[in-house]
């Protein structure tokens, strides 16, 4: 039996080729024996997944299967689930249990979908390469060629993107608040998409910047992460920011084609400490789209520069206040004291990392008296610019193509310990953040040392479809079939 | 001016004060979550998941709230803005479960309007409206049940409030109080807030700095939470007192925020300036600016009430009442709608004398209420009907009324159970008069000698002998008559 | 820790040489339609489930340090 992406095994179910409770045993008894190594995941849920699974069978065997049903996934330990244990990888959620599901992940569950657990990340989702966890870094299962050096995953998403790499999981959910969902999908070799801002619920998902926030699918091709989209997006009453617009079938896009459509290459992605095997790669990506009858325009966003630094204004802003609320009275872990200040102080110095601290520090900082409208304010003006950019690239074009992150996967070792330097990261995937607009990564090739490199496609507001038909292209293009060195192996 | 002046020892002081009411706003539901905004309630109950800030939880606003706070817009003759925002204000507290609270600080959605108030004197002034801004309740803190643990209950957390700040145009306790109780009538009259003090639906913090004639404003110090009107009037006296003191002692007042102890009558410091919270305001991202349409304002505006100056007009105009029986039946709505009721089928002078007279003492002594006396407005109007057609007299009336709060029995009935129907028989009547004129043979000399006074003595023994129930015209008329004889 | 806090400040510094006149700042991707909710009582009455993950609670209600005022 062929390697499973979550679209082949969706057919095997269907066809009784396979069940749930065969695929579902497999992915528990892969993570089982690679999940140590990896630790991608927090929790696993055996037992509800098997429950699950069961359940599910019993639906294939009628007519009436949910289009998800039966496919196993792995959860970001950001979403509220039920009954399931909820972290954020932070040890002051570190026995949580949300008497609540998130829209999210209640969308998937209506369809059918299983659990197997609930995905490491940064914690709080601050972070690029997963070493923030309270429950350990995530490993990617990537090596470098003649390596054993552990190199990042990327983050926040690090867990959910390693566990598709690894094959322990047929898709995940992830969030990307600056780039959490792209920037770890390039460093493990596999999709990712955040979509437009508003367009997946924010109920019931750890905030760390509401006004960025965006949760999206991680999977191994464009096609399983249309499958996902269509079922976690739509409009959420509980979501005062969720937009109102109906959730189109994504997979109908996948075979669009690319012809006449007018990708925007901006210059300000091109700095000159861009690695030869990056920019190598993104002209590569340029010639697939032109071979497939794309036109090519070169397009200048001129605030890219500015998107980092406002980024971290208006992201640790919104981050100090979304996470006043763990204070130890009501939920979390909480540190006896004599005065309720003591106690704040204790809980939040116990519970919370020291990543976290220094963005909740600095958050508070910017928002401070008197500092207000210098560090604030102006970001979120700034902001409009960076918006204004894309709005503008968008009348001239109908996608942008650029590199998903300057670098590939790096290693543990080599995380810099200056915080703009880590922060860096994210300075391709930040600016679409800022905008709202949706983008994805795809895994497009492999660098000098044989890791995978990332391309990011960004869109108009709400056009998911043409990334995802503008990304198949490119899939089908680059014929990415290589395997890190730590996997499950095909199903068998 | 009111001419409320504190006589230092340097000279006469002005007194400065601005009120900032929060009125808990009349919904079913909270500002932000579908969990009930009514007051009481086992602990804890009346709360979302959302009240209670846990990870994930959004806000969506209430729309009935945000009507409330245009209504009372409306009625305070303020702008209101068809843009406004919620802001998040951030600090630490045992009973603020997100960690700040959602108000609007940077874009409120009513802006500047203003009160009338009428002072004992009967001059009239006009106290500025700043702003009206929607916010969060907090939840409560009860420290007096364990030793060392305070208790928390979230019932009233996220409860909708309307956030109303006078201008610093009070320059008495006496405006201060006409002020709180105007602003409570308006917002009773369009039922948007109960303006129940002893509940906590409406407390008050007040701004209050004293300065000479012609002065600039000097350092103001906030007095948190008070919680009735007498308070506030005691508050701004005291606190008015203890900073001319330290002005004329050669000190400096401090911007503080104080608190009002009412046993001891006297303000004390809570904390200072420099212990003020930097409550970091920004906009609310889980929110959407608040926008709403001209067209819907004005139809809230074409549905308001009639409002209590308006009411007073009508009915003085309507009733031919004086201003201040105006003034006393427009108190409140339901007063004003009872005189309406029994004026209209009444004699409207009879209506609102009895009214304001013996049915308001009746209420009294009963402790009934407009919505809860016995005797309703069509009791009172068949009682005044039996005075106009001569059935009882005026004084047989009273009698008859404070039967009917004892017994609930119509004034027709009790006039038939006890017999009180007027005696308009002029021979009865005439018989009882000679037989008093004879019985009395001393008194009916002296007055036919000159002792013309003597005349109130003959009526009130005939009206004794006949119980009461003589038609006091006739007795007049007869006495007259016979003791021309 | 207050290095790196002044160094990411002195990174985001390079904002100032932004020219914002009459720029208004970004609130939302301006797509989403603002929506109010109708006032009905949808909510509440899950005292079980607001207390189950409370560290420390005594009969229906959180407790803090006590707190003087």
């Amino acid at each position: 039996m062929h390697d499973l992406t979550l679209a082949s095994a969706r057919k095997a179910l269907r066809e009784r080729r396979l069940s749930a409770v065969e695929l579902t045993d497999h992915f528990l008894a892969s993570i089982r024996k690679f999940d140590g190594e990896i630790n991608s995941f927090v929790t696993v849920t055996e037992d509800q997944a098997r429950a699950g699974a069961r359940a599910a069978d019993a639906l294939l065997a009628t007519d009436n299967a949910p289009s998800l049903c039966g496919l196993p996934l792995g959860i970001k330990d950001l979403f509220c689930t039920n009954g399931v244990r909820t972290t954020a990888s932070s040890n002051i959620l570190r026995n949580f249990v949300p008497p609540y599901e998130s829209t999210v992940t209640s969308n998937l569950l209506a369809d059918g979908a299983i659990f197997l657990g609930k995905m490491n990340l940064d914690e709080f989702a601050m972070g690029s390469t997963n070493m923030t966890s309270a429950f350990g870094p995530v490993t990617n299962p990537w090596r470098r060629k003649n390596s054993d050096v552990k190199l990042v995953p990327g983050g926040s998403s690090g867990g959910s993107a390693a566990a598709v790499a690894a094959g322990l999981a047929l898709g995940t959910t992830g969030t990307d608040t600056g780039g959490s969902i792209r920037q770890p999908a390039a460093f493990c070799g596999i999709t990712g998409i955040k979509p437009t801002y508003g367009r997946c619920s924010r109920f019931g998902t750890i905030a760390f910047a509401s006004s960025l926030d965006q949760a999206g699918p991680m999977a191994r091709t464009m096609e399983d992460c249309a499958i996902l989209l269509e079922s976690m997006a739509g409009f959420d009453p509980k979501d005062s920011t969720s937009v109102d617009r109906p959730v189109p079938r994504y997979e109908d896009a996948l075979e669009r084609g690319v012809k006449g459509l007018k990708v925007g290459i901006p210059r300000e992605y091109r700095p000159d400490t861009l690695p030869a095997d990056i920019a190598a790669l993104w002209d590569q990506g340029i010639a697939w789209l032109r071979d497939a009858g794309a036109e090519i325009v070169d397009v200048s966003l001129p605030h890219t520069k500015y998107g980092l630094p406002t980024y971290y204004i208006v992201a640790l802003a919104e981050a100090s206040s979304n996470l006043a609320r763990y204070d130890g009275v009501r939920f979390g872990e909480r540190v006896d004291a004599g005065t309720l200040d003591e106690l704040y102080e204790a809980t939040r110095h116990a519970g919370f990392g020291e990543e976290v601290r220094r963005r909740i520090l600095m958050g508070t900082y910017v928002l401070s008296s008197g500092y207000y409208d210098a560090y604030y304010l102006r970001a979120q003006k700034v902001r409009t610019l960076i918006q204004r950019d894309f709005l503008n690239a968008f009348e001239k074009v109908d996608v942008l193509l650029t590199p998903t992150a300057p670098s590939a996967a790096f290693a543990h070792s080599e995380r810099p310990t200056d915080p703009v330097q880590i922060y860096l990261n994210d300075i391709f995937t930040v600016p679409a953040s800022m905008a709202g607009v949706p983008a994805l990564s795809l895994p497009a090739g492999l660098d000098h040392d044989g890791l995978p490199l990332g391309l990011q496609l960004i869109g108009r507001y709400f056009e998911e479809e043409t990334l995802f038909a503008a990304g198949r292209v490119m899939e089908k293009a680059a014929g990415f079939t290589h395997k890190p060195a730590l996997h499950a192996g095909a199903f068998a | 001016m009111s001419g409320y002046i504190i006589e230092g020892a340097t000279g006469p002081w002005e007194i400065v004060v601005g009120l900032e009411v929060h009125a808990q706003v009349i919904s079913h539901a909270k500002l932000f979550s579908g969990a009930s905004a009514e007051y009481g309630g086992e602990p804890n109950t009346h709360v979302s998941l959302i009240d209670a800030g846990f990870p994930g939880m959004l806000p969506v606003i209430n729309a009935e709230c945000v009507a409330q706070a245009v209504r009372t817009g409306l009625g305070l003759n303020a702008q209101i803005h068809l843009m406004s925002r919620f802001d998040r204000k951030n600090y630490f507290y045992a009973d603020l479960p997100q960690g700040y609270q959602i108000s609007q600080f940077a874009h409120p959605i009513v802006g500047e309007g203003q009160v009338e108030i009428e002072l004992a004197n009967g001059s009239v002034r006009h106290i500025g409206v700043t702003r009206l801004h929607l916010e969060q309740d907090a939840g409560k803190s009860m420290h007096d049940q364990d030793p060392t643990r305070s208790f928390i209950d979230l019932n009233r957390a996220g409860v909708a409030l309307m956030e109303i700040v006078s201008e610093p145009d009070i320059r008495s306790p006496e405006e201060a109080g006409a002020y709180l109780r105007k602003l409570r009538q308006i917002l009773r009259y369009l039922g948007t807030c109960d303006g129940n003090m002893e509940e906590g639906s409406m407390r008050a913090d007040v701004n209050v700095s004293v300065r000479k004639a012609g002065e600039e404003y000097r350092t103001r110090c906030e007095i948190k939470n008070v919680n009735s009107i007498r308070y506030v009037m005691q508050a701004i006296e005291v606190e008015a007192a203890r900073q001319v003191e330290i002005w004329e002692a050669g000190g400096t007042v401090d911007q503080e925020t104080r608190l009002f102890d009412h046993v001891r009558s006297e303000t004390r410091s809570l904390r200072s300036k420099e212990d003020a919270h930097d409550y970091r305001y920004f906009p609310d991202p889980d929110l959407l600016p608040l926008l709403i349409e001209r067209d819907w304002v004005e139809g809230l505006r074409a549905a308001l009430p009639e409002l209590p100056e308006a009411k007073r007009e009508r009915l003085e105009k309507t009733y031919g009442i004086s201003r201040y029986e105006s003034g006393v039946l427009t108190v409140e709505q339901g007063i004003a709608d009872f005189y309406e009721t029994v004026a209209k089928g009444s004699d409207p002078r009879l209506a609102v004398t009895w009214m304001l007279g013996d049915f308001f003492a009746a209420l009294n002594r009963t402790g009934a209420t407009i919505e809860t006396s016995p005797v309703k407005a069509e009791g009172l109007m068949e009682l005044l009907a039996l005075i106009t057609d001569s059935t009882i007299n005026g004084k047989i009336a009273k009698e008859v009324l404070e039967d009917m709060f004892e017994t609930g029995d119509s004034a027709s009935v009790i006039v038939e159970r006890k017999g009180l129907r007027q005696v308009t028989d002029t021979g009865a009547i005439e018989a009882e008069i000679r037989t008093i004129l004879s019985a009395h043979a001393d008194k009916l000399a002296e007055y036919k000698s000159g002792k013309d006074k003597l005349f109130g003595f003959f009526v009130g023994q005939t009206m004794k002998a006949m119980k009461g129930k003589a038609n006091p015209a006739m007795v007049n008329e007869l006495l007259v008559k016979l003791l021309a004889e | 820790m207050r290095q790196e806090l002044s160094g990411i400040l002195g990174w985001v510094e390079q904002l100032n040489e932004v020219d914002i006149t009459d720029v208004p700042p970004m609130i939302g991707t301006g797509l989403a339609v603002p929506r109010l909710r109708e006032d009905v009582v949808t909510d509440g009455d899950k005292r079980d489930a607001v207390l189950a993950n409370a560290p420390d609670s005594v009969g229906p209600y959180f407790t803090v340090p006590k707190v003087v005022e």
